[in-house]
């Protein structure tokens, strides 16, 4: 499966090339949009027999490439895909066009052979002017002179997005291509019968993580679009709500849900925690923890109970202030993080919830500062390991600074090192943490009370010693 | 089909920036984003899904050639035409912005020739009304391949016309077509295949994933067999009647060729059996040359245009009548 890693290495061979420190990468987006543009007009403006004006404009290229020390080679090798065909198009142009147009010496060049040269020169300078362009400049920036151009923000989005998912989706195909072929021992490749099964399993896996993806979003103040000043100005307004907060910060009482009629999974729960205090919510699989959370957050409604979050009823028209105060880190950190760079990850709560640009910067400063991730702002988040992508998930949440922060299986697929590096963070939090975890070492290191899950009903609500330490108790619920 | 730069004036390239920026307008406002938020994140996998499978390059047997696939039937079979015409624009803008694949002048003839045909003439003239009465495995497949084979075919015409309009190539239109367009059967046949596969898994795992399934109007245009059978016949006569007038004011590739080659188009062929054909052709062919006999006007070359289209027309009716004969037979034994 060495192709699929090849693909994802070349996709991001650009990323790097476009994050190196020269100066030709420092000029502004815009202008070397606009100036690849208007490039590339002049260019295909040249008549087919203009061959000494496209050869003017070879200075363009060749001054840019020399520039930014970008290597012809690697350009080259980039459009050999595309070069033969525009070499293909033009190689019929001196059997159509056998009419002599000049002298060069002796030498009779027909148009055809002239309008043959010229195709190709401006083929290789267009080529090479793309090239330029995309390599000393980022992904990040070409989507925001586009938006300076007044391209439609449905449009930078989808490209954003596109382009984020590319490697989850490259990683998944892999994943699934390992497991088929321990499966099917002496195969070349995925069998062409497969072919169907295999590409309609991994779209089904991206349709459910484009869901996930969608929460994340929204639990972080998206609204579908871009904020122009008129909603920022909204949004300050919604900010300046009072709010009660009485001794507790967060109350549950006798909630109920169900995803289908007649079969509750959250049934009849009620709780009360106040801020600061630690909570582990354990329980064995399928036992409501996960739904809990989410319920929590307005991701699933309830039917039947009331809860309060800070003092603001749980309900519909309160999401979104509610959203501001209490944060939830998804289990899988791919679902959460959708921007290409940490930086541009972390601001996208406080963006979105209509913060000023100093705010922003101070915000996302400071929850990275907080998980202990100074210095990874311009860090892609592809190039991250998944203990980084953790610590960075939870800076996206405390970039909002929330009073309650929701945890989902925090140290699934956390080795040692960062299990150790995380649950050091997690003691330093502030506010209330709600944390669902089968990782009862973790949770008796740091939670102060554990409740427990069973059938959606709450079983056991305690110190933490007292309910870890019942042996009797866990092994009813099949925790040990 | 990725048109580079070079293949296009600026004329032709900002002509069709404006029919794709036009379509586009009208996607966003058809799509309605504000009231279905969750369409983004869904559309950016799915573009995602669709960019990977594009990457992958399958081998046509015996052609020494590779396709790959568009993707434009699979969007709009999942996200409907607007929002799949939406999520093709951003797919192609990635290929030109970030990887330089297919060049910036010429993303609006991309756009228009890899996503436009693919999202709405596949989805509202193929997909949805082979859908609206319910969706089986059978129908799956003829409505994707049938809809990819038809995208491709247009988009391959499209990069031959824009090609030509811009005056890069001294090749006849016609011979860029004849050699594009078989290509592009092929390649359609094969992504028809491959997107019916991906599309049955999806109907058998989560049919509602699937746009226009069983739905007579909504949001897609309320577009009947009868309207879709009308705008077919009329493009088809279009085609027949206006293009062809356009086509036949060239010569044919191979008789331009001999003419360069030879000094001649016409050759001559002695014996009886020659002479027998050459007759028999004679008494039947009422438009020879595509023309009126004895008349060399436009209108001649027109005529004939609408009468092929006609008589294609009539073929297919009558296979589709000999298809129903032969399953209401089966159906009563």
């Amino acid at each position: 499966m060495s192709k699929i890693r090849q693909a994802v290495s070349k996709l991001h061979k650009m990323d790097q090339l476009s994050a190196r420190d020269q100066w030709v990468n420092r000029i502004h987006p815009l202008v070397k949009l606009l100036l690849t543009f208007f490039y590339l007009i002049l260019l295909l403006s040249m008549g087919k027999y203009q061959l000494s004006g496209v050869l003017l404009l070879t200075v363009y290229p060749l001054v840019g490439f020399s520039l930014s020390e970008l290597k012809y080679r690697e350009c080259i090798w980039r459009f050999r895909l595309v070069l033969p065909l525009i070499f293909f198009m033009g190689l019929f142009n001196p059997f159509f066009d056998r009419e002599i147009i000049v002298y060069w010496g002796s030498v009779p060049v027909t148009g055809g052979m002239l309008s043959m040269a010229t195709l190709l020169l401006k083929g290789i300078l267009a080529l090479s002017a793309g090239y330029l362009l995309i390599a000393t400049t980022s992904v990040m920036d070409i989507c925001m002179a586009l938006r300076m151009l007044y391209v439609p923000q449905i449009f930078v989005t989808m490209m954003l997005l596109i382009y984020r998912y590319l490697t989850v989706l490259f990683e998944e195909a892999e994943l699934m291509a390992q497991a088929y072929m321990l499966r099917a021992p002496g195969q070349k490749g995925i069998h062409y019968s497969a072919w169907g099964s295999f590409a309609g399993q991994l779209l089904l896996r991206s349709m459910d993580r484009a869901e996930r993806v969608y929460e994340s979003m929204c639990l972080r103040g998206f609204q579908g679009e871009f904020q122009t000043e008129k909603i920022r100005e909204s949004l300050k307004k919604s900010q300046a709500i009072p709010r009660e907060t009485g001794e507790f910060c967060l109350e549950v009482k006798n909630l109920y849900f169900s995803y289908h009629p007649g079969k509750e999974t959250l049934s009849d729960v009620s709780l009360k925690a106040k801020e600061g205090e630690c909570i582990g919510l354990i329980g064995g699989n399928g036992m409501g923890k996960s739904t809990f959370l989410k319920v929590l957050v307005g991701l699933l409604e309830y039917s039947e109970g009331e809860a309060q979050i800070c003092g603001i009823p749980l309900k519909k028209e309160n999401y979104r202030e509610i959203r501001r105060l209490i944060g939830y880190v998804f289990q899988d950190s791919d679902s959460q993080l959708f921007m290409p760079t940490v930086y541009e990850d972390v601001m996208f709560g406080p963006k979105n919830y209509g913060y000023d640009k100093e705010e922003v910067k101070e915000r996302t400063e400071a929850a990275l500062s907080m998980v202990h991730l100074e210095g990874f702002e311009k860090r892609r988040i592809y190039e991250l390991s998944g203990g980084e992508k953790k610590l960075v998930s939870i800076a996206t949440v405390l970039a909002l600074s929330p009073k309650i922060i929701l945890m989902d299986e925090p140290t699934v697929a956390l080795d040692p090192k960062n299990r150790k590096n995380f649950m050091g963070i997690l003691r330093e939090l502030p506010g209330l943490k709600l944390i669902a975890s089968h990782d009862l070492d973790m949770v008796g290191q740091c939670c102060d009370r554990v409740i427990l899950l069973e059938q959606g009903k709450i079983a056991a609500d305690g110190a933490v010693n007292e309910i870890l330490q019942d042996k009797k108790l866990l092994e009813e619920h099949g925790l040990i | 089909m990725h048109m580079a730069d070079a293949l296009v004036a600026p004329a032709v390239a900002g002509t069709m920036y404006l029919l794709s920026a036009g379509a586009g307008g009208y996607s966003i406002k058809r799509v309605k984003l504000e009231d279905e938020g969750k369409k983004i994140p869904v559309m950016g996998v799915m573009g995602a899904f669709v960019f990977a499978a594009q990457m992958l390059n399958f081998t046509l047997p015996g052609t020494g050639s590779s396709g790959h696939l568009c993707g434009g039937m699979m969007l709009s079979a999942i996200l409907g035409p607007f929002a799949g015409f939406l999520t093709m624009i951003g797919i192609l803008a990635i290929q030109c912005l970030f990887f330089a694949d297919g060049g910036l002048l010429a993303l609006g003839c991309n756009i228009w020739n890899m996503a436009f045909y693919g999202c709405f003439v596949g989805a509202l003239l193929i997909w949805k009304p082979m859908m609206k009465k319910g969706a089986g495995r059978g129908k799956i497949l003829a409505a994707s391949v049938a809809g990819c084979v038809l995208t491709l075919q247009l988009g391959a015409f499209s990069v031959a016309l824009e090609t030509f309009a811009s005056g890069v190539t001294e090749l006849p239109f016609p011979v860029f077509l004849a050699a594009m367009q078989p290509i592009h059967l092929l390649i359609g046949l094969v992504e028809g295949l491959i997107t019916a596969a991906v599309l049955c898994f999806v109907y058998e795992a989560r049919p509602e994933l699937l746009w226009g399934i069983g739905e007579e109007g909504g949001a897609g245009g309320k577009i009947s067999y009868k309207k879709t059978l009308g705008i077919l016949g009329i493009t088809a006569l279009f085609l027949g009647g206006v293009v062809s007038l356009f086509a036949s004011a060239f010569p044919d590739g191979l008789e331009w060729s001999l003419e360069k080659v030879a000094g001649t188009a016409e050759f001559s062929a002695e014996g009886a059996a020659h002479h027998a054909a050459e007759k028999i052709q004679e008494f039947t062919a009422f438009l020879p040359d595509y023309g009126i006999k004895n008349s060399e006007t436009a209108l001649g070359t027109s005529l004939s245009g609408v009468v092929g289209a006609l008589l294609v027309a009539a073929f297919c009716f009558l296979l589709c009548q000999v298809f129903k004969f032969v399953k209401r037979k089966r159906v009563n034994e």
